[in-house]
């Protein structure tokens, strides 16, 4: 609308209360003089007024959850979690099933010779019957293996569900406190150095560690 | 000088298992005097006390002292500095090793292990039995 449309149109709006009332207008009377003009009354602009802060603040709302949401998407890791942790703990797993069946094996082993010992009834039977039972507490040395890996299986586990717990509090301000930071490369702590079983193909022997061990004199 | 198999030698590990698997080699071995400790700070407690320990074997990753630290208390101890000390753990980094040894680790055994290599290692630290 331009300028002269607008002065026509107010003088159009006005024209009627000032014929009615006069320039002068009296403190009572301006609720009806603005309606008379602009069509609504104080209270409706005020009303008016009140549902467009709402949608302000709805809309403000909305943004900063879509903001949140964004952030717990990043920090979700999901190409770290799928190109690292998963398959870790994937390898794990079948070193487990591989650690026990192998003890296994071996106390099935040690317990048939046992048997076979005592059958053939050897005078020498007490030594041969302890170098088998030597193997046996040997090999329930998995237990003790297995369990450390079972450990960093789990803590995979609770790593993706303390990720999967901060997407779902997105927009309620608890994902945000709860959020692990990014991770930061610290200088080696004794932390650093606790890390487990290593996967068998990676792990040193102990004739490696020896030779470390002698080569650090 | 031959090795007194009536030493007493504290065992610490978190793996109650592994504990009993270390006392009934040991005992193979032909010792018996055998303390345990679930994880360093218990077994602090224990070296302080009245008993003298002849060898400390150990597992590094523990709540809530770890073996390294508690290698390192030992160390810093006048009155347990030279109590040797075996280290037998599943880290078998490098990095690990080179830790444990400029701790003064006195020798170093992965896990899994046999009876054979704990023998070897036992006697090269506290001598032929």
């Amino acid at each position: 609308m331009g300028e002269t449309e607008l002065t026509k149109e107010l003088d159009a709006r006005f024209a009627a209360p000032r014929e009615r009332l006069g320039d002068t207008v009296e403190i009572a009377d301006i609720e009806a003089v603005m309606t008379a003009i602009f069509g609504s009354s104080p209270s409706e602009l005020t009303a008016l007024a009140e549902r467009e802060r709402h949608v302000q603040s709805e809309l403000g709302q909305s943004m900063a959850f879509m903001r949140t949401a964004r952030e717990e998407l990043a920090g979700l890791e999901v190409s770290e979690i799928r190109r690292t942790r998963i398959p870790d703990a994937n390898d794990e797993l079948e070193e487990i099933v591989s650690a026990t069946e192998t003890a296994t094996n071996d106390i099935m082993d040690a317990a048939e010779r046992i048997e076979a010992l005592v059958a053939e009834g050897d005078d020498d039977l007490p030594d041969r019957v302890t170098v088998q039972i030597t193997r046996i507490f040997e090999s329930c040395g998995f237990q003790d293996i297995t369990g450390q890996r079972i450990g960093k299986v789990v803590e995979t586990l609770r790593h993706i569900e303390a990720k999967i717990a901060g997407l779902s509090g997105a927009g309620d301000g608890a994902a945000s406190a709860d959020r692990e930071p990014p991770a930061e490369k610290a200088a080696p702590s004794d932390a650093d150095l606790l890390n487990g079983p290593q996967a068998s193909g990676e792990a040193q022997s102990q004739a490696d560690i020896d030779k470390l061990f002698s080569s650090l004199d | 000088m031959a090795v007194e198999k009536d030493m007493n030698i504290l065992i610490v590990d978190d793996y109650k298992t592994m504990l009993r698997i270390v006392t009934n080699l040991l005992r193979q071995l032909g010792f018996n005097n055998v303390s345990e400790a679930l994880d360093g700070a218990e077994a602090l407690t224990k070296l302080r006390e009245d008993t003298e320990f002849g060898l400390i074997i150990s597992d590094w990753n523990m709540e809530p002292m770890t073996g390294l630290q508690l290698l390192k208390e030992v160390r810093a101890d006048e009155n347990l500095k030279h109590t040797p000390f075996i280290m037998i753990t599943a880290e078998s980094k490098t990095e690990n090793v080179i830790a444990a040894k400029e701790a003064g680790v006195n020798n170093y055994i992965v896990k899994p292990f046999n009876a054979e290599t704990l023998r070897g290692k036992m006697s090269a630290v506290i001598g032929d039995f």
